[in-house]
């Protein structure tokens, strides 16, 4: 129940700030968002004993009995460790955005957004049941939509929040069969029961479809090589949404479904070779492109697509062998790269740039910032005692079996250390730029959280204390996670994986070959950055990009579009004959079991009543061929009523006489009314609509409406002062004055060339 | 006489559907109309039997000779009566599009593209 509690309160909260945002400030929003925040994770931290010594505990309520359908909470130490993470860098995060903000209203908005993805977060972490788990799924994917899109005015933003969107999106619908499938596998929807069911999901003979699947679904969340190219388009949105959901959060929902189900689907052939091949060549290639960015948040985002194809490489180790490593880096990572996006934020928020060619020397002037900026980058690089060092330590005893793992683990290693160099020195050290540019976007009391002398704020200077306080609490949190494993990292760890781990930051057994390499990858790393002058100007050929796919695929679907749109003529007789012809074809398929029986004689003429009859059917069929031919639409008219009047006689032959007194006067009547039609529709329109049997319509071609003297809708004539017009264009020719007036009206109809030379005799 | 009917029958239904598809819509009503005929022409194909003598009559004046098939009869009346109606409407129509577009050419009205 109180479970169920901690999922929904942050969808509360977030309609309720959304609701006062014209009443509170920024700040004041993003401080009453951080108590909410902090009180659900203190509450899931006070569960942390209760779940390690209890396990799972699982709540159900009836959702859609009919279906079979409940709402279900699973709890144990994995999910928590995810809840925690969640609410953890949401504290923060809320707290860093109230001073990001600068609008009461959109940061009212924000908030909304943030929190309802907080809460469908918590849901995804904390599901029992395969299907919440799916919906809470989805509904993350949309608030990373709206959250990419939130500058909803800037191109970019909109496109890189719709890509997000197609790619997430359309994994979670592989991932959405793979789920049914799963379920139907396994005869339930609870995930509980999914877990303990392992032994007889793994021999299923769904288990390759409903497997590859779920990884699809997983690896488009969590950015794996080659799906990896969403998320740094996703750097789109603002700060605090890229730190929360695309560093520390959301795209970690694939690394957790993944360690979810490990224990159903997990430690298989297929399994382990998919996850470390995909985890490893995402690893190497996002930090082979970071290398390459410009933009702070773009270096971010590749190395997160590293840490985070480190993290699926873990959870595609046999026997459990790297989910300790994977718990830790989760945690490690989340801090440290929670932090540095942060403080991207706020260099982008006083600097008004991210280009880190822009950048430099900035550190004198913000020595806090500066100070978070170097914690969090040697705990990045893997320095000791920093939690990352333990994390990198952690994955490098897990594959040091594996030569090529081990390889690519330690240049990948070499590369990040390098990256977190560039964002420290390239950005705090160095010689500072002559000129920055100024950040434009803020009115300058709008800066003052608490009053407008509170602080001295113009360009360059200091952060305010709160915005500092986000990042420098998280990068504290690393040295404090580093340095205090035993009491803190290791129950939470063995929490997660469900078994007892001792973690330790330097071996016991004195120097191993996992802290020689991690020793070389400083090194490595260092050497890398101390010659980037160099390797900055190489310019690496990417043969074809994951973005450059994306477009063509969907400018191929936006030209299937066209081809469709073009079968849309907007005519009627078009559809018309489109439906006539489908209805042909329907009974063009009855045709084989037709039997047909010819009369003997096949025709019959020996009474005088049969002769009559022959000649009446050909008489109709004659007057109907006739006001098909005839132009004219009185004469049509009188002949397809001929044709009515041939029926009744045929119906008078029958013996009909009453049927046929109802066609005589029926057909009376309609051809009465054609007539009225006749005279309420204009010649000239009936001319126009005629002037070619199935051809295209000219506009410029045949007689025009006059619309300089507009007749009552009764006229059936041309403008009899149309031929005073010179202007009329079209096939009509410009008359010289004086010319015979009947003689162009004749010429117009087609037929009076010969007439108007013969008379006149212009030699022109 | 019923190969005859039949092939009447059904070259008079295909003369209603090229008439229908024009872009006039005053001649398009007529092809409307001539399908109409064409189905009247298939009822009176389909009778169960030839008859000499009318059906509906005084039971006292009953005429000698086998009655035609009051079935097709009842259905023909039916569809003639609908078959007018529904013409009327569609004139109509033709009428009110004149007024308001000042046209009866099927392709200028072509408000439905986008």
């Amino acid at each position: 129940m109180d479970f169920a509690l901690v999922v929904a309160i942050p969808f509360v909260l977030g309609i309720s700030v959304y609701f006062l945002r014209d009443r509170l400030r920024p700040v004041q929003q993003g401080l009453l968002l951080t108590a909410g925040m902090a009180l659900l994770f203190v509450f899931l931290l006070a569960q942390l004993p209760r779940v390690t010594e209890q396990g799972a505990l699982e709540f159900v309520a009836p959702w859609m009995p009919q279906i079979g359908l409940t709402f279900a909470l699973y709890v144990d130490g994995l999910g928590l460790l995810f809840g925690l993470l969640v609410t953890g860098i949401g504290s923060a995060v809320m707290l860093y955005t109230g001073c990001y903000m600068d609008d009461a209203r959109q940061a009212g908005r924000f908030f909304a957004l943030m929190l309802a993805f907080t809460g469908s977060m918590l849901a995804v972490v904390l599901a029992g049941n395969v299907v919440v788990l799916f919906i809470a799924w989805e509904l993350t994917s949309v608030m990373s939509f709206l959250l990419i899109g939130f500058k909803g005015a800037d191109d970019e933003a909109r496109k890189g929040a719709l890509q997000s969107l197609m790619i997430t999106g359309g994994g979670g619908l592989a991932l959405f069969v793979g789920l049914l499938l799963l379920g139907n596998a396994a005869g339930t929807m609870q995930l509980g029961e999914i877990l303990s069911n392992g032994e007889a999901l793994r021999q299923h003979p769904w288990y390759g479809a409903f497997t590859g699947l779920i990884l699809l679904g997983c690896f488009s969340k969590s950015a794996q090589f080659p799906l990896h190219f969403w998320l740094p388009q996703a750097m789109n949105a603002p700060t605090p949404a890229s730190a929360f959901l695309h560093s520390a959060t959301m795209v970690k929902a694939g690394v957790y479904l993944l360690a979810r189900l490990y224990p159903a689907l997990g430690d298989t052939a297929l399994w382990n070779a998919a996850l470390s091949t995909v985890g490893l060549a995402t690893m190497l290639v996002g930090a082979v492109l970071a290398l390459r960015q410009r933009d702070l948040k773009g270096i971010l985002a590749y190395t997160t697509i590293s840490q985070l194809g480190a993290l699926v490489a873990l959870i595609g180790q046999p026997e459990s062998a790297g989910l300790k490593a994977a718990a830790v880096g989760i945690v490690a990572h989340a801090l440290y790269k929670g932090a540095l996006f942060l403080i991207a934020g706020a260099v982008d928020h006083t600097t008004g740039t991210r280009n880190i060619n822009e950048l430099g020397g900035i550190g004198r002037q913000m020595r806090g910032l500066a100070a978070a900026t170097a914690i969090a980058g040697l705990s990045m690089a893997g320095v000791p005692p920093l939690l990352g060092f333990v994390a990198k330590e952690t994955l490098l005893e897990t594959v040091i079996q594996q030569p090529l793992a081990l390889a690519v683990v330690t240049v990948s290693a070499a590369l990040t250390v390098t990256a977190a160099l560039r964002l420290f020195w390239d950005v705090f050290m160095g010689a500072p730029r002559t000129r920055l540019p100024q950040p434009e976007h803020v009115p300058h009391d709008r800066h003052h959280p608490f009053g407008d002398d509170a602080f001295d704020y113009s360009c360059c200077h200091d952060l305010p204390p709160l915005m500092l306080a986000s990042p420098g609490t998280l990068a504290t949190l690393s040295v404090i996670a580093g340095v205090a494993l035993a009491p803190l990292m290791a129950p939470l760890v063995s929490a997660a994986i469900g078994k007892q781990v001792s973690l330790y930051l330097f071996p016991p057994s004195g120097v191993n070959l996992a802290l020689v390499l991690s020793g070389v990858a400083l090194a490595l790393g260092i050497g890398v950055f101390a010659v980037r002058r160099v390797w900055l100007k190489w310019s690496i050929p990417v043969p074809v990009s994951g973005v450059q796919v994306y477009d063509g695929t969907i400018r191929a679907v936006e030209s299937v579009g066209d081809v469709l749109l073009k079968m849309q003529s907007g005519r009627i007789r078009y559809y018309l004959a489109v439906i006539l012809f489908s209805v042909l074809v329907l009974l063009a398929t009855a045709v084989p079991n037709i039997r047909i029986d010819l009369p003997t004689p096949a025709v019959q003429l020996t009474t005088a009543a049969h002769v009559l009859e022959a000649i009446l059917l050909v008489l109709a069929l004659a007057a109907t061929l006739a006001s098909i031919l005839f132009e004219r639409h009185l004469v049509a008219a009188l002949a397809l009523g001929i044709a009515g009047y041939a029926i009744g006689g045929m119906f008078l032959l029958e013996p009909a006489p009453d049927v046929a007194l109802v066609q005589f006067l029926v057909e009376t009547l309609a051809t009465v009314l054609i007539i009225i039609i006749l005279a309420r529709t204009s010649q000239d329109e009936r001319r126009r609509a005629m002037a070619r049997l199935w051809g295209q319509t000219r506009r410029g071609s045949g007689a025009r409406p006059c619309r300089v003297h507009r007749h009552g809708r009764g006229s059936r004539h041309l403008c009899p002062r149309r031929r005073e017009q010179p202007a009329h264009t079209g096939r009509y020719r410009r008359m010289a004055p004086g010319e015979c007036a009947s003689a162009g009206w004749r010429q117009r109809r087609g037929r009076g060339d010969s007439h108007r030379l013969s008379r006149h005799g212009h030699p022109d | 006489m019923n190969v005859l009917f039949a092939l009447a029958t059904g070259v008079m239904f295909g003369m209603g559907v090229f008439q229908l598809l024009r872009r006039d819509l005053i001649k398009a009503a007529m092809g409307f109309y001539i399908l109409f005929a064409a189905i009247n022409l298939l009822f009176l194909a389909v009778g169960a039997y030839d008859g000499t003598a009318p059906a509906y009559v005084d039971a006292s004046n009953q005429p000698d000779g086998q009655p035609s098939d009051p079935l097709v009869q009842a259905l023909i009346l039916t569809a003639i009566v609908i078959s007018f109606g529904s013409y009327a409407l569609l004139l109509g129509f033709i009428a009110a599009s004149s007024r308001r577009f000042k046209t009866v050419d099927s392709n200028e009205l072509d408000h439905l593209k986008g």
